[in-house]
């Protein structure tokens, strides 16, 4: 662990602390600024530009009655447990490939990986927002092609869920009770090269002393991931929840490419950042999406110091 | 008002021209330095209060402070006052009651109307007097709680009767003709206060030719077919291109038709 | 030391070069704009469909053969960001010297555009020569420049941009596919016949096998074909119902009759509207409100739709990308004797100019307004107009300039009744009443539908949808008031005071305080 530096040999080398002035400028003005001015303008009503007029915490009272702004934190809550789910294959993914005897194989899948991320992440959404064209995606001729549909057709017969039909094409983002559903199919086979990447850092430093000893003790192939390679990566994996957590509750990206603005029909897709976008670049009430903001970082706030305090990993 | 011809950009240095692009911050600023420099010239105070009372972010601060000093330029008496000096004093009072009625969050509206009635008392027969009783108009027709509607009309006619100016004249009739239509549903006592208006004549675009078109539906309504076709009609010529027109000219020829008259 | 082997140099060299390249192309662009013995010109605007960079390019072109000292410069700025771009260059003072003026209101316009009134009444000079001249420049317009006014400077009057072509909506449809289904290349003419032709299309599909969508639509382009149905429903209930007497209803004033009970989606006139929508979507392929613009172009296209309904913008990709010829019609709309829908119905609608399109406006920003005047006028003068209709296929709103060769079916069609209005609050302030209206329109349509399932849906949160976006409207309408308090403060205070000014401005102010009062009185005492 590194020693403090003495408040001396600090003051001494004064003049070093100017080599990190620009990153500081550039911190203070591209991050800290846009965060201070939306805080200032959330107590205004602000239509843009320099027309607003002091309101006080009347933003906020809206906020806290705005029913579409909580029905949002319920679906980002659900996103939230489809991307808890969604976890899984990365890390199983990273365990396969850490357990590779050969290094060239695993070297080569990194790179497998690592490749689809040169993609930009919107052309992928627009990739996918064609899967689930009702007419010509792939998703409904790959379902049509092997019976699938059939299967849930009769499947919405015996639960009446009223959303697949015999004689027309599943409308995937139309039906607002398909929209939570698609919303968890995006991404399949949800093996995200970064969260594999974390994993296997985490599995490549368990030495090889404690496989032999598990090899010795019996321990199976699913024990030896249950018991020793799980427990080892809980650090990584925690980590990889404070992500995943502030980055479904803060992203909209998703649901702006292929819902809309508004969510789609029902509204089902609308989350938290993508009513802030909507109030602000849709109404034009650029005030009352800074409060919306506010909310937004509480809650994340919130949440990560709850995910610190009791998400523990011990050593 | 139009551009100054050669098209220039507003220059920051003009309050006026600010004002008029409705940058009423800038204007603020360029007008504060004259105010601070001459404090008892009305028409820089005035105007200074303006800036207050419009520039960005709107405050209270900025209300309270805008009324103080259109309060002190209005009370002012100077030792010879010149008409132009008079007129910025009365515009001053007439804004004091317009911060009053409509600035503040929760309306002051018996303050405000006490300061319209002053005027009004104090300068009977000035433009902005006349517009101080449009605005007595408003508040007994839209602002008095327990006046019923069919109350409100003999004293709105009453200030009526009191208003030359043509501006509040005709609006005092729009906003009578409006009460008798869509709440009191007398069609005729409506169509008077249409057609007296329509007399006055509006400024703003298309105003007239949309009086025009209610005035016809009106006296349609009323069997007074000859009446409707004229207005009608009168639509129909100044439109030639609306989206209305072609029905507007089949109702015109209906109208006739109900009077036994052929079109023109 | 042992020297690192080559291959690991290579991704600092990349990077070196890469780094090298973006210095050199950051400082040629300085270079570049520098240079001052030319007048720079910037026309920022949004029409990026077919025809109209070239349209555009030709004109600058030709203007600066004309004029050697200047050059023009055309940024073109896809849709989708076009409004968030041009406020954040009018606040910021980098606005280019032209923009094209969208989701633009009276108060942006005001402030950072600079009026045109007193060039409207001069000849446009690139007139001459044509019968346009020595004309005012505004009556070369065919609404006379009005509904830019209307749109821009209600309040004011002023006139802030000109409008160079004019939009309309039309039904597009495949010759060859229209006369492999039904034996002629005729479109349909009525409601009844269209509903006809997606009977044939069905039989046509069952016979061949194929998958002929009747009209290719998607989620914005299947909103233009509702509003142009449903009015034809709510025509007669506007020349016989209109609150404000003047055949038409305002939104305050829908909005109001629906808060008191008097109107509602059961009213016969605006159930009958949405029955019309939902019969329609039968005719529309499944999923289409999840489909975007290039989707339904897309299906057209590759001719899996007999037909298309979109606006005169469109008109130029489908001549240019389409391999069959399109036919160009307006959309048959139930007539009088229409059995479900005619009772509702006054006769065929009059579209009379159109709605206007590329609304262009000088910045004050701009360094040279004169030159980007003198360039107005020639973009909208009438040899200009031409070349523009030629190339990119849409309607010149300039007098006289013939429609594009190809599709005279595009120009709007001037003799007709009053259109009636939409009944999805789209224009009313605030937006949450017509949210909820698109948000429950999946219970309406669709296989499952069901009208009083989604109006029910509706109007339980009417009311208080309607009373946010009143409040709102009502909120708007206060800010302006008090703002004319200043203005009329400024106007008296000029050393040189116009009485017209103070006038038109006092009048304004009324007008607001005629919308405003009676609202705030009955709903929010």
């Amino acid at each position: 662990m590194a020693q403090p530096l003495s408040r001396q040999k600090a003051l001494r080398e004064w003049k070093l602390y100017f080599f990190i002035l620009p990153s500081l400028l550039f911190i203070g003005v591209f991050s800290y600024f846009p965060a201070g001015s939306a805080i200032y303008h959330s107590f205004f009503d602000w239509q843009g530009g320099d027309n607003k007029q002091l309101i006080g915490f009347e933003n906020f009272s809206r906020a806290l009655h705005d029913p579409v702004l909580w029905n949002s934190f319920g679906t980002v809550s659900v996103l939230i447990v489809f991307n808890l789910f969604k976890m899984i294959p990365a890390i199983l993914m990273a365990v396969l490939i850490h357990r590779l005897k050969s290094d060239r194989a695993q070297y080569g899948y990194r790179v497998l990986l690592v490749v689809p991320m040169i993609v930009p992440g919107l052309v992928t959404l627009f990739i996918w927002k064609f899967f689930f064209d009702p007419n010509l995606g792939v998703l409904n001729n790959v379902l049509d092609f092997t019976g699938l549909k059939t299967m849930l057709v009769h499947l919405d017969k015996f639960f009446g869920w009223d959303v697949f039909f015999a004689n027309a094409p599943i409308g995937w983002l139309s039906q607002p009770a398909l929209i939570l559903p698609s919303l968890f199919l995006w991404g399949f086979p949800w093996i995200g090269a970064v969260g594999v990447l974390i994993y296997l850092a985490g599995l490549q430093s368990i030495g090889q002393e404690v496989y032999e000893a598990a090899e010795l003790d019996g321990v199976g192939p699913f024990q030896k991931f249950l018991y020793i390679e799980l427990p080892l990566i809980l650090t990584q994996v925690r980590l990889s929840l404070v992500l995943l957590i502030i980055g479904t509750l803060k992203d909209y990206g998703l649901q702006l490419v292929l819902l809309g603005d508004t969510g789609g029909p029902g509204g089902r897709g609308m989350v938290p950042g993508l009513w802030m976008y909507n109030r602000a670049f849709i109404a034009g009430e650029f005030g009352y999406a800074c409060a919306i903001g506010m909310v937004l970082f509480l809650f994340i706030l919130g949440l990560t110091y709850l995910n610190n305090k009791y998400v523990r990993v011990d050593k | 008002m139009l551009a100054a011809p050669g098209l220039a950009a507003a220059t920051r240095s003009d309050p006026w021209a600010d004002a008029r692009n409705l940058n009423f911050t800038a204007a603020g600023a360029g007008i504060a330095p004259l105010h601070q420099a001459a404090p008892n010239d009305a028409r820089l105070a005035v105007a200074y209060a303006a800036a207050l009372l419009a520039r960005q972010p709107r405050t209270e601060a900025n209300i309270d402070e805008a009324r103080a000093l259109l309060e002190r330029t209005a009370q002012f008496n100077p030792t010879a006052p010149s008409p132009a000096d008079t007129d910025q004093r009365i515009l001053a009072a007439y804004l004091v009651a317009r911060i009053d009625h409509d600035h503040f969050e929760t309306p002051r509206l018996d303050i405000a109307r006490s300061g319209y009635e002053a005027l009004r008392v104090a300068h009977p027969g000035h433009a902005l007097a006349d517009q101080a009783a449009l605005q007595l108009g408003y508040m007994l027709a839209y602002q008095t709680a327990g006046l019923s509607p069919a109350d409100t009309i003999a004293p709105v006619e009453a200030l009526l009767t009191s208003v030359r100016s043509e501006n509040p004249r005709r609006e005092l009739h729009l906003m009578l003709a409006r009460i008798q239509v869509r709440t009191l549903h007398n069609d005729a006592a409506a169509l008077a206060h249409f057609q007296a208006a329509r007399v006055i004549g509006c400024l703003a675009t298309n105003r007239d030719n949309e009086l025009d078109l209610t005035i016809g539906t009106l006296a349609a309504r009323l069997g007074q077919g000859d009446l409707a076709a004229r207005h009608y009609l009168a639509f129909a010529e100044a439109n030639p291109q609306e989206v209305r027109t072609q029905t507007v000219r089949r109702l015109a020829a209906e109208a006739l038709a109900a009077t036994g008259s052929s079109t023109k | 030391m042992t020297r690192a082997p080559f291959r690991s140099l290579v991704p600092h060299l990349v990077l070196g070069l890469v780094f090298a390249w973006s210095c050199w192309h950051v400082a040629s662009i300085r270079r570049v704009a520098v240079d001052t013995d030319k007048v720079t010109l910037r026309i920022g605007h949004w029409m990026l469909h077919a025809g109209m960079r070239e349209s555009f390019d030709l004109a600058i072109t030709d203007y600066q053969k004309l004029h050697p000292d200047v050059s023009i410069e055309q940024i073109p700025v896809p849709i989708r960001s076009y409004a968030m771009w041009l406020r954040t260059r009018l606040v910021g003072e980098t606005a280019p010297d032209i923009t094209g003026l969208a989701a633009v209101g009276e108060e942006i316009a005001g402030r950072y555009y600079l009026p045109l009134d007193a060039y409207a009444s001069q000849p446009n000079p690139y007139n001459s020569g044509t019968p346009l001249e020595g004309v005012p420049w505004r009556d070369t317009f065919v609404d006379g420049l009005e509904s830019v006014r209307n749109l821009l400077g209600p309040v004011s009057g002023e006139l802030y941009g000109v409008n160079l072509q004019i939009n309309t909506l039309r039904l597009y449809f495949n010759r060859n596919l229209l006369r492999a289904v039904t034996g002629s290349d005729a479109p349909p003419v009525t409601f009844a016949e269209l509903r006809a032709l997606g009977d044939q299309i069905a039989a046509y599909n069952a016979r061949t096998g194929a998958k002929l969508v009747p009209i290719a639509s998607c989620g914005p382009y299947s909103r233009y074909l509702f509003n142009t149905l449903v009015p034809s429903q709510t025509q007669r209930f506007a020349v016989e119902s209109s609150p404000s007497l003047n055949l038409s209803v305002s939104p305050q004033d829908m909005a109001t009759a629906f808060l008191r009970g008097e109107w509602s989606y059961a009213t016969p006139a605006f159930r009958s509207g949405l029955e019309l929508m939902r019969e329609v979507t039968s005719l529309m392929p499944p999923g289409f409100s999840q489909l975007e613009r290039d989707d339904a172009l897309f299906a057209y296209l590759q001719q899996q739709a007999v037909m298309f309904y979109a606006g005169s913008w469109d008109y130029g990709v489908l001549v240019r990308d389409g391999p069959f010829q399109t036919g160009v019609t307006s959309l048959p709309l139930p007539d009088r004797d229409d059995p479900k829908y005619g009772r509702f119905v006054l006769g065929p609608i009059s579209e009379a100019a159109g709605s206007p399109e590329a609304i262009l406006g000088i910045t004050r920003t701009s360094r040279h307004p004169e030159v980007a005047l003198d360039f107005l006028r020639f973009l909208s003068s009438r040899r200009i107009a031409t070349t523009f209709s030629r190339e990119s296929h849409r309607i010149s709103s300039v007098v006289g300039t013939p429609p594009p060769p190809d599709a005279p079916g595009l120009a709007p069609v001037l003799n007709g009744e009053v259109n009636g209005f939409g009944i999805d609050f789209t224009y009313l302030a605030g937006g949450n009443t017509n949210r909820a209206f698109q948000n429950n329109l999946h219970r309406a349509l669709g296989p499952k539908g069901d009208l009083d399932d989604f109006i029910k849906a509706v109007e339980t949160t009417m009311p208080e949808n309607l009373r946010r976006d009143l409040a709102q409207a009502a909120f708007g309408q206060q800010r302006e008031i008090r703002r004319l308090d200043s203005q009329l403060a400024f106007a008296l205070t000029r050393s040189d005071p116009k009485p017209s000014e103070w006038s038109r401005l006092a009048e304004a102010q009324s007008i607001r305080q005629q919308e405003r009062l009676p609202i705030v009185q009955e709903f929010f005492p």
